[in-house]
C-alpha cells in the first residue's frame, strides 16, 4: 500500500477534521443516557398522584401518633417523667444517672451546640425530632394534596392543619421559649426559622386551628378536633373566655383518639410503627425507657396510686432490677388501644377554667361535677386483658364508679388546685400535665418548686433540679444558623 | 587517555573485554583449563622464570614463549604500569600465569577449539549465544555484546548498541545479546542505551577478522525521564509531561521485597500516597488517598485502569463491607464503631505477579483527560507483555508465618468487694467499695487464654511468556493461601465439646481467618501487518475470605480478668465487674466473602499513515460477590439455638470503550505538533441483594426450610459517563507545551446538572540541554515542569431529588399506604469541581548517582458535596441534605531522592527516599452551612477536613482534698477545640538496597515514617473498658489521668493523641545464584530470599498501633486498638527457565 504523503498544513487540516468529527453531534449528556434513576430508587414521579398524596396524609397522622405516644421516648412518657405522672424505673449506675432519670429529676442542661449534640438527653432529642418530623410531614402532605388531589382535599388539608396545630401545642408545652418552626417546602428545599417564643408558638397553633376550622366544614370530627385544639392553645395564652368559646360547640362525647395496634405491618417484622409505648418495656431493660407510675412524686405530685381514683387505675408487677413496675391499666400490655388527644371532657374542663376565671364558681363546680357524675368508663374493652379499662369517657351513662361530687374548697387558690387536680386525673397520661404545670407557674403565679416534683431525688442526684422545660437540642443550634438557643428556660 | 579508561573500568565496570581469534570462546574459572587430564596440554608444560621488576606484559610473553601457548590477547588488557617479580622453577605454565595475573582481573580462557586468550573479568559466560549468533560471528566478524542489569543480572531486552563514529546499531534480544557486524577494526567505542538505565560506553579493540565480545552491566537509572508512560491520550515520554507521574517497575520490586498485593506495591513507593489499613485480618482492604482527602460524598478513592479499561476498585464505598454482615447488627470490633466487617479490596484481587508496571497520577493536573471522576487520581496498571523468543518460564513460591508483635495494653483492676460480698471493680471515686488490691492483667498476653496465635501464608506463581514476532504471549497463574493469627483457645474448644456432646468445634471456629486466592492472567499481542497490532488481556481471580466472631472476642478478652487462683472469669463493662461462665461469649458466627473478578480488555492500534495513529480500547470488568453470615443451628447453646443466615450477593459491571486518534505534524522553527483526540465511555453498574433468615431447618445451612424470613434488601445503581477530549501538544527538542480540553456528560438525574469543560495545561523544559545551562558538570539532567488541570465530580444519580419511602402502617382499623420523605433533596446541587496546579523539577547529578525530584502542588476542590445534617426543626432527626459546602484545599510537597552512592561490580548501594508533606484545609463552608460532624470527624472552615475536636479539660482541683479527682472537680470547656488532623501531615519512606557480588546477594530494608495523625485511641476509652486508663483505678495515677476518666463520657479529649511512627516496614535478604550455579540447577536465574514485613514499630502512641482504622467504609478513621497488622516472615524462591 503506497504511503499517503500530506503536507504539514494538510495534516493539520485533517487533524482538525478529526476533531470536528468527534465533536459533531456529541452531546455528552445524551450519549451518557441522562435521566435514569437507579433501579432501587423509587421514582418520585410515581408518588405525584392522588394516591401518593393520600399516603403522605396517612404518614402525617402516623407521625403525630408516633410523636405523641408510640415511641418509647415520645411526648407522653417524657412529659410524664418531667411532671409527677411517671418516674424513671432506672437505678442508674455508679458514675451517673440515666437520661430518663435526668429528665425525671428535672436536670436537663441546654447543649451549647458545639458538637454532635451530646449534652441533650436522648429522650428530649427523640421527642423533639418526632414532633418536628410531624410538622414537616404535614407540610409535605399538604403540598401533595393541593398539587395532586385538589378536588378532594379540603377536609384532609384541614385535618393536617389541625395536626400541625397540635404539634405546635405539644412543642410549646414541653420545650423552652424559642422553638424554631422551620419549614419543609413542598416543591423546594426548606427554610430555616429562628426560635419562636412560647406565646408565638401557641399563636401559630391557634392560627392553624382556625385554618382547619375553615377547611373542614364537612368533617365534624376534624372540626371538633380543631375546636379543642384551639381552646387548648388559647388557654395556654391565658385567653380563657376565647378558649371556652372555641370549645363551646364540642359535644360531651366527642373524642379524638389516636388508635394503636399490636399488629405487624405487612412486609416488616416490627410493630413499632403501630403500637403505643409499652410500660412492660420497663421490665426488659433495653426495650425502651423504663418508666413507672408514682405516688406524690417529689412531694408535690398527685397521689395517683394512693387516691384509688379510677381515672389513674393501675396494676403492679415485677420490674427491672428488682424494682416494682406500676402500670396504668389504660395502657395495655401489647401496645394496642387508644390515647385520647382531644375530647369533650377536655372541652368541658376548658369551659370550667374559663368559668373559674370569670369567678362563676357555681358553674365551674357544676361543670366539674357533671363529668364525675354523669358519665362513665367502659371496662374490659379487651377481653384478653382483664386488667385493661377504657380510657374513654362516655357521657350520660351514670356516674363514674368511685367518683363523688366535688365540694367548693372555698378559696381561689384551692379552687385552682382542685381544677388542676381534676385536669390531672381526667387527662392523666394524655400529654396535658406538663402544659398545666407550666400554666400554673406562668399564668397562676405559682412557684415552680411548688408544682413540679422537688426535694430529694433517689439515685445519683441528691435533689431534683430546677428545670420546668426541656431545652431545644444542640443539633438545632449546630445546623440552623438562625437559631441561637432558648430564649428562656422558665415556664 | 585509553589507559585512564582502562583503569576506571577496572575500578567500576569490571567488564569483560575479549580479543579472540577465530572461534568461539568458553569461560573458564580464573585460570582455567579445559578439563583434559589424560593428555598434556600446552598449559601443563613446565616453565622456569627469574624476572625482577619487569612489566607484566614481559612476564606473560616469557611464559607464552617457554610453553608455546600462542596466547591471544591485547596489550591493553594488561595493566601497563604493573610490574612484577617472579622466581619459579619448573612449574606449569598454568600456575605461572596464575601467579603473574593474580589480582589484575585478567583471566585465561580457552576456546572450544583449544585457543588460549587473556581476557579481563571473571564471571560472564560466553556460551549463552544462540547458534545463529555464533555462526554469524565466526563467519562475518564483528562485536558480540551482552547486556544485563547490575541488580539482578537479568538480561536486558531491547538495549540499543551503537559504535561511535559509525552508523552501526543493533538491539539486544531477550537473552541480552546483540551482534554488530562489519565493525571497522581498531580501537572503537561501544555505547549502550536503554530506557530506565544509565547509559554506558566502553572502548574495545576490534580485530580485523573474527569477533570481539563485550559485556555490559547497566545500572538502573533514577529519574527515568526517557521512560514511556501511559497517559489518557496514549504513550508519552516522561520528559514531555508537565506533571509528575510515579512509575513502578513491578518485577524489580518483587524481586527484592515482600509483596503480596497491589497495595503492598504502592505503599511507601508513591510520594503523596497515604495508605490506611482497616485491620490486620487477611485480605482486609486498605484505603488509598492521593494528595489528601478532598471529597466526602463521592469518595476519595482513585480510579484504576488496567490495560486501558476501567475496573471497579472502590475501597471505601458501601460494597467495601461484607454485604451480608451488616444485617445482624454487624460484626463489631469494639461493640459500637463498626457496622460491618470489611471485604477484600477489588484492587488487591489483581495479581501483582501479572503486572509489568504501575503508573500513578495523583490529581487533576495529570488526570484531567481521564474523565470526571479522576480528580482523586488515577492508577494505571499494565500487565506483563510477552517477548518474542522461546518460552521463558518463571516460578515464584513463598511460605511464611505471621504473628502479633509485642504485648497488648495491660488492664488495671482495683479489686474489692461490693455490698453482696462479690468481687468488684473499685474505681478510685467509689468510696463505698472496699478495695483490697490492685492487679494488672491482660488475657491476650497469656498463652493459655489468648486468641492470638501464629498464622501462615503460602504464595505460588507460575508465568510463561514468549512468542514470535507476529504473536507474543504472557500467561501468569497464582495461588495465595493465608491463615490469620486468630485461633480458638483450647479451653474454649473443650467447653464447646462439652456443650456439644463431645464434638470438636469445626475448623472454621478453630482457625477462622482464612484467605484463598486463585488468579490467572493472559496477555496476547498480535501484529496485524506492518501498521496494526492488537492485544487482548484476560484476568480471572477467585477469592474467598473467611472470618468469625472470634475476632470480636479480642476486645472481650481485653476486658476480661481471670482470677489466677480459681481461674474464674470476670468481665468488665464500664466500671462493673461481672463473673461469667465462659471465657468467650461468641465465636459461633462465621462470615465469608467469595468474589470472582473477571476482566477482559482488548486494544487495537492502527497506524494508517506515518503521522497518524488510531487506537481503540474496549473491555469489561465484572465482579461477583457472594457473601454470607452464618450462625449454624445448635452451635450457640447458651442463647440462640435456631440459627441465623444472611446471604448477600453484590456485583459490579464496568464497561469501557475508548477511541483515540493522534496526528503529528512538523511546524516551523523546529516545533512539532501532536494532536490527540478521543472519547471515553464507561458504565458502572452496582447491585446488591441481601436476604436474612432465622430458625434454620435442622441440619441445614441454607435458606431452604428456614422458619422465618428476617429481611430482604436490594440496591442497585447505574452510572454512565461519556466524554471527549482534545489535546494539542507543541514540542521542541527540549521544550514541550501541552494543552487539553475535556467535556463530559453523565447519567446524573435531575435538573440542570452540567459539568463545564475541563482544561489542562502542562509544560516541560529540559533546561540542562540548553547551551547556556551553566552547571553541566554537576547536572546530567535538569528539567523544570509545571502543570495545571481541572476535573469534576458528578453528584449521585438521584442526589438532587426529594425521595420517599413507603410504609404500610396500621391506621383506622386497617393497613394503609404511607409515604414519608426519605431524602429531602437539593434543587440547587452542583457538581464538584477540582483543580490542581503543580510544579517542580527533576535532576540527575554526579553521573547519575543522585537523582532528585521535587514537586509542589495546590489542589482545590470547589463546591465540595457533603451530606450536611439538616436541623431537626425541618423534618426531625436523621435528615441530611447534600450540599455544596464550600472549598477544600490540599497543598503539599513531594520530594523523591534516589542515590547510588556505591556502584561497583562487587557492591551496589542504592537508596530511594521520598517525603510528602500535605496540608489539608477546609477553606470555606457554603453559605448557611455551619460547622458539622461528629467531634472525631468534624468539618470546620479553617481546619482540616474530618478534624478531631473535643471539649477541653480546662482545670481540675481536688477541692475536697480526698486525694481523688471526681467529676465535680473537673472544669470542662463548653467550646470545642481543635485537636489535630485525621490524616498525617508528613510521611516519609525509605528503601535501601545493598547488592553484593554483582547482585549475588541483596539486602533491602524499607522504613516508613508518619507524623501528624491525631488518632482516636479507643483502647483507652472506647471499648467500654476504662480499665486501661490509669485514672480509673490506679491509686498512683496523676490527677490529670483521673480527670480524663471523670469526663470520659462527655469528651474524647483524653482519647486523642497526635502520633508519630517509624516503622521498619520490610526487610529482605536475597541470594541470587550465579548464572553458572543457576544453570547447574536447571534454571536461568534463581534466587532465594528471606523477607519480613512490619518488622519494627517505634512510636509515641499509647495504643497498640495507630495505623488501624476499623471502618471499612466511608472516610472515618479510628483506632479500635484491637487487631493491627501482624508481623510476618517468609521464605521466597524465584526461578526463571
Amino acid at each position: 500500500m503506497p504511503m499517503i504523503s500530506l503536507s504539514p498544513i494538510a495534516r493539520s487540516g485533517l487533524a482538525a477534521l478529526l476533531v470536528a468529527a468527534t465533536l459533531a453531534g456529541c452531546s455528552p449528556d445524551k450519549l451518557a443516557g441522562n435521566n435514569q434513576l437507579p433501579p432501587d430508587v423509587p421514582d418520585p414521579a410515581q408518588t405525584e398522584t392522588p394516591a401518593g398524596a393520600i399516603a403522605a396524609y396517612h404518614s402525617a397522622i402516623v407521625a403525630l401518633r408516633t410523636a405523641f405516644g408510640s415511641d418509647a421516648q415520645s411526648f407522653i412518657p417524657v412529659t410524664g417523667l418531667l411532671t409527677d405522672e411517671l418516674r424513671s424505673g432506672d437505678v442508674g449506675w455508679l458514675t451517673g444517672a440515666s437520661d430518663a432519670m435526668l429528665v425525671d429529676s428535672r436536670f436537663m442542661p441546654e447543649d451549647p451546640g458545639i458538637g454532635d449534640d451530646h449534652i441533650t438527653l436522648f429522650p428530649v432529642r427523640t421527642v423533639y425530632g418526632l414532633l418536628q418530623k410531624t410538622r414537616g410531614q404535614t407540610r409535605q402532605a399538604r403540598g401533595a394534596l393541593l398539587a395532586y388531589a385538589p378536588d378532594s382535599s379540603h377536609a384532609l388539608v384541614g385535618h393536617l392543619d389541625a395536626i400541625e396545630g397540635y404539634t405546635d401545642v405539644l412543642l410549646a408545652d414541653l420545650f423552652c421559649s424559642g422553638v424554631p418552626l422551620s419549614t419543609l417546602d413542598f416543591g423546594g428545599d426548606f427554610t430555616y426559622q429562628p426560635g419562636s417564643s412560647t406565646e408565638e408558638v401557641y399563636e401559630h397553633a391557634a392560627a392553624l386551628f382556625d385554618s382547619a376550622l375553615a377547611l373542614s366544614a364537612d368533617s365534624v370530627n376534624v372540626m371538633n378536633l380543631a375546636r379543642v385544639g384551639k381552646g387548648r392553645a388559647l388557654l395556654a395564652l391565658g385567653q380563657y373566655a376565647e378558649a371556652a368559646q372555641a370549645v363551646a360547640d364540642v359535644p360531651d362525647d366527642f373524642r379524638y383518639a389516636l388508635e394503636f395496634s399490636a399488629a405487624t405491618s405487612p412486609g416488616t417484622t416490627s410493630n413499632d410503627l403501630n403500637r403505643s409505648f409499652v410500660f412492660e418495656d420497663y421490665g426488659t431493660s433495653g426495650g425502651g425507657m423504663p418508666v413507672t407510675m408514682v405516688d406524690r412524686e417529689g412531694g408535690n405530685g398527685l397521689p395517683y396510686l394512693a387516691s384509688g381514683d379510677p381515672r389513674s387505675a393501675w396494676v403492679s408487677g415485677p420490674g427491672n432490677q428488682g424494682l416494682a413496675l406500676v402500670r396504668p391499666v389504660a395502657y395495655p400490655l401489647d401496645g394496642s388501644g387508644a390515647i385520647v388527644l382531644a375530647s369533650g371532657v377536655e372541652a368541658r374542663l376548658i369551659q370550667a377554667e374559663a368559668q373559674l376565671q370569670a369567678s362563676d364558681v357555681a358553674s365551674w363546680l357544676a361543670t366539674l361535677n357533671r363529668l364525675r357524675t354523669d358519665g362513665t368508663y367502659d371496662t374490659q374493652r379487651n377481653p384478653q386483658d382483664t386488667t385493661q379499662t377504657d380510657t374513654l369517657w362516655h357521657a350520660g351513662t351514670g356516674g363514674v364508679a368511685g367518683l363523688q361530687p366535688l365540694a367548693d374548697p372555698g378559696t381561689p387558690d384551692a379552687r385552682v388546685d382542685l381544677l388542676f387536680q381534676e385536669r390531672g386525673y381526667w387527662l392523666f397520661l394524655t400529654g396535658h400535665r406538663q402544659g398545666d404545670l407550666r400554666r400554673l407557674v406562668r399564668d397562676y403565679g405559682r412557684n415552680p418548686e411548688g408544682v413540679y416534683p422537688t426535694g430529694p431525688y433517689p439515685g445519683a442526684f441528691n435533689t431534683y433540679g430546677t428545670d420546668v422545660t426541656a431545652p431545644i437540642p444542640g443539633a438545632e443550634r449546630v445546623s440552623n444558623p438562625l437559631f441561637t438557643g432558648c430564649r428562656s428556660r422558665g415556664a | 587517555m585509553s589507559r585512564l579508561v582502562v583503569r576506571i573500568c577496572l575500578l567500576l565496570c569490571g567488564s569483560v573485554v575479549t580479543l579472540s581469534a577465530q572461534n568461539t570462546a568458553k569461560e573458564t574459572p580464573t585460570i582455567a583449563h579445559k578439563g583434559v587430564a589424560a593428555a598434556e596440554t600446552p598449559l601443563d608444560r613446565r616453565v622456569t622464570l627469574n624476572l625482577q621488576g619487569v612489566q607484566l606484559l614481559t612476564a606473560v610473553r616469557e611464559i607464552d614463549r617457554q610453553a608455546g601457548l600462542h596466547l591471544n590477547f591485547s596489550e591493553r588488557v594488561l595493566p601497563a604500569e604493573a610490574r612484577i617479580t617472579i622466581v619459579v622453577d619448573s612449574i606449569s605454565a598454568r600456575a605461572a600465569l596464575a601467579k603473574v595475573l593474580k589480582g589484575t582481573g585478567v583471566v585465561l580462557r580457552e576456546s572450544a577449539a583449544g585457543d588460549l586468550m587473556l581476557v579481563r573479568g571473571t564471571r560472564e559466560a560466553v556460551g549463552d549465544r544462540t547458534a545463529e549468533e555464533v555462526r554469524d560471528a565466526t563467519t562475518v566478524g564483528g562485536v558480540i555484546v551482552r547486556v544485563v542489569d547490575t541488580l539482578l543480572s537479568n538480561p536486558i531486552l531491547g538495549a540499543v548498541i551503537g559504535v561511535k563514529e559509525t552508523k552501526l546499531t543493533a538491539a539486544t534480544n531477550d537473552q541480552g545479546y546483540a551482534l554488530l557486524r562489519g565493525v571497522p577494526s581498531g580501537l572503537r567505542e561501544i555505547t549502550v542505551r536503554f530506557l530506565g538505565y544509565a547509559p554506558a560506553e566502553r572502548q574495545i579493540v576490534v580485530p580485523d577478522t573474527g569477533y570481539v565480545r563485550v559485556n555490559f552491566a547497566l545500572h538502573m537509572g533514577m529519574t527515568r525521564l526517557q521512560e514511556v508512560v501511559t497517559t489518557a491520550t496514549g504513550p508519552r515520554r516522561r520528559y514531555e509531561l508537565g506533571n509528575d507521574i510515579t512509575v513502578l517497575d513491578v518485577d524489580s520490586i518483587m524481586a527484592t521485597q515482600p509483596i503480596s498485593s497491589v497495595t503492598d506495591l504502592l505503599e511507601g513507593r508513591v510520594p503523596g500516597l497515604t495508605v490506611q489499613h482497616t485491620s490486620g485480618a487477611p485480605g482486609d482492604p486498605s484505603r488509598l488517598r492521593l494528595r489528601g482527602a478532598s471529597s466526602v460524598l463521592r469518595g476519595n478513592d482513585p480510579i484504576v485502569i488496567v490495560d486501558g479499561i476501567r475496573v471497579y476498585a472502590a475501597q471505601s464505598d458501601s460494597t467495601s463491607a461484607n454485604v451480608a454482615s451488616s444485617q445482624f447488627g454487624g460484626f463489631f470490633h469494639d461493640g459500637n464503631s463498626v457496622g460491618a466487617i470489611a471485604a477484600p479490596s477489588p484492587l488487591d484481587q489483581l495479581d501483582p505477579n501479572s503486572i509489568e508496571t504501575i503508573e500513578v497520577m495523583k490529581g487533576p493536573s495529570a488526570a484531567t483527560l481521564y474523565g470526571p471522576d479522576a480528580a482523586n487520581g488515577v492508577i494505571v496498571i499494565t500487565t506483563k507483555r510477552g517477548k518474542a523468543g522461546p518460552a521463558r518460564w518463571s516460578v515464584t513460591a513463598s511460605h511464611g508465618t505471621s504473628y502479633m508483635p509485642g504485648q497488648y495494653p495491660v488492664g488495671i483492676y482495683r479489686l474489692g468487694q461490693n455490698s453482696n460480698g462479690d468481687l468488684a471493680l473499685c474505681p478510685l471515686t467509689d468510696f463505698r467499695c472496699h478495695a483490697d488490691s490492685v492487679v494488672r492483667f491482660q488475657a491476650l498476653n497469656d498463652d493459655q487464654y489468648t486468641v492470638l496465635g501464629h498464622g501462615q501464608n503460602t504464595n505460588m506463581s507460575l508465568g510463561v511468556s514468549g512468542g514470535s514476532t507476529a504473536l507474543t504471549y504472557a500467561l501468569t497463574g497464582s495461588h495465595a493461601d493465608e491463615t490469620g493469627i486468630l485461633q480458638l483457645p483450647d479451653v474454649e474448644a473443650e467447653r464447646f465439646a462439652t456443650l456439644h456432646g463431645g464434638a470438636a468445634p469445626p475448623d472454621w471456629m478453630r482457625r477462622p481467618q482464612q484467605l484463598t486466592r486463585w488468579s490467572g492472567t493472559s496477555q496476547l499481542m498480535a501484529k496485524l501487518g506492518a501498521k496494526a497490532d492488537a492485544s487482548v488481556t484476560t484476568t480471572l481471580t477467585r477469592e474467598r475470605q473467611q472470618r468469625s466472631t472470634l475476632e470480636q472476642q479480642i476486645a472481650t478478652l481485653m476486658g476480661t480478668y481471670i482470677d489466677p487462683t480459681t481461674e474464674t472469669y470476670y468481665r468488665t463493662s464500664g466500671t462493673f465487674l461481672s463473673q461469667v461462665d465462659e471465657l468467650l461469649p461468641d465465636f459461633y458466627q462465621r462470615a465469608t466473602d467469595e468474589a470472582t473478578n473477571f476482566t477482559n480488555a482488548a486494544n487495537v492500534t492502527w497506524r494508517p499513515l506515518s503521522w497518524l495513529t488510531t487506537n481503540a480500547d474496549g473491555g469489561i470488568n465484572v465482579i461477583g460477590r457472594d457473601d454470607e453470615v452464618l450462625l449454624p443451628r445448635g452451635m450457640k447453646l447458651s442463647v440462640d439455638t435456631s440459627g441465623l443466615l444472611n446471604t448477600g450477593h453484590a456485583g459490579s459491571v464496568v464497561s469501557t470503550v475508548n477511541l483515540r486518534a493522534t496526528a503529528t505534524a512538523p511546524l516551523p522553527l523546529g516545533f512539532h505538533l501532536q494532536i490527540a483526540t478521543g472519547a471515553n465511555y464507561s458504565k458502572t453498574s452496582l447491585s446488591s441483594l441481601t436476604t436474612g433468615v432465622s430458625d434454620l431447618a435442622p441440619g441445614t445451612s441454607s435458606v431452604n426450610g428456614a422458619g422465618k424470613i428476617e429481611l430482604a434488601t436490594q440496591s442497585a445503581s447505574d452510572v454512565t459517563s461519556f466524554g471527549w477530549y482534545l489535546e494539542p501538544s507543541f514540542t521542541h527538542r527540549r521544550f514541550t507545551i501541552s494543552t487539553g480540553l475535556r467535556l463530559d456528560g453523565s447519567s446524573s438525574f435531575g435538573s440542570n446538572v452540567h459539568l463545564p469543560a475541563f482544561p489542562k495545561l502542562g509544560t516541560s523544559w529540559l533546561i540542562s540541554e540548553e547551551p547556556f545551562f551553566p552547571f553541566k558538570n554537576i547536572f546530567d539532567v535538569f528539567r523544570i515542569r509545571a502543570a495545571y488541570g481541572r476535573a469534576g465530580v458528578w453528584p449521585g444519580p438521584a442526589d438532587q431529588l426529594r425521595l420517599y419511602t413507603t410504609s404500610r402502617p396500621w391506621l383506622g382499623g386497617s393497613f394503609q399506604d404511607g409515604l414519608d420523605v426519605s431524602s429531602i433533596g437539593n434543587t440547587q446541587l452542583r457538581p464538584e469541581r477540582s483543580s490542581e496546579l503543580e510544579g517542580g523539577f527533576d535532576a540527575d547529578m554526579f553521573g547519575d548517582r543522585l537523582s532528585i525530584e521535587l514537586s509542589g502542588y495546590r489542589k482545590m476542590r470547589y463546591d465540595a458535596i457533603l451530606s450536611v445534617p439538616v436541623a431537626p426543626s425541618v423534618y426531625g432527626y436523621g435528615v441530611n441534605m447534600l450540599r455544596n459546602i464550600g472549598v477544600i484545599r490540599n497543598t503539599g510537597l513531594e520530594l523523591s531522592v534516589t542515590t547510588q552512592l556505591v556502584r561497583t561490580d562487587l557492591v551496589t548501594w542504592s537508596t530511594n527516599f521520598n517525603l510528602t508533606r500535605n496540608h489539608n484545609e477546609v477553606m470555606a463552608l457554603g453559605a448557611g452551612v455551619q460547622p458539622f460532624g461528629a467531634n472525631d470527624n468534624r468539618v470546620v472552615a479553617g481546619y482540616p477536613l474530618f478534624g478531631r475536636w473535643a471539649r477541653p479539660i480546662l482545670a481540675y482541683t481536688d477541692v475536697n482534698h480526698n486525694g481523688v479527682i471526681e467529676r465535680s472537680e473537673v472544669q470542662l470547656g463548653d467550646t470545642l477545640v481543635y485537636m489535630g488532623a485525621s490524616e498525617p501531615n508528613y510521611e516519609a519512606n525509605l528503601f535501601s538496597t545493598f547488592s553484593f557480588l554483582r547482585g549475588a546477594l541483596t539486602a533491602t530494608v524499607g522504613f516508613a515514617y508518619q507524623d501528624g495523625l491525631t488518632q482516636v485511641n479507643r483502647t483507652i476509652g472506647g471499648l467500654g473498658q476504662s480499665i486501661f486508663s490509669p485514672g480509673l483505678s490506679d491509686p498512683s495515677s496523676s490527677f490529670g489521668e483521673q480527670a480524663a476518666v471523670a469526663v470520659m463520657d462527655e469528651t474524647s479529649y483524653g482519647l486523642l493523641q497526635t502520633v508519630n511512627t517509624l516503622r521498619l516496614n520490610s526487610i529482605s535478604v536475597a541470594f541470587n545464584a550465579p548464572p553458572s550455579l543457576a544453570r547447574r540447577l536447571g534454571t536461568q536465574a534463581l534466587s532465594l530470599a528471606l523477607q519480613g514485613t512490619n518488622v519494627g514499630l517505634w512510636t509515641n502512641y499509647a495504643g497498640k498501633d495507630p495505623n488501624v482504622n476499623a471502618f471499612s467504609t466511608g472516610n472515618a478513621v479510628m483506632d479500635t486498638g484491637v487487631l493491627p497488622m501482624p508481623r510476618s516472615w517468609q521464605l521466597s524462591v524465584r526461578a526463571t527457565y
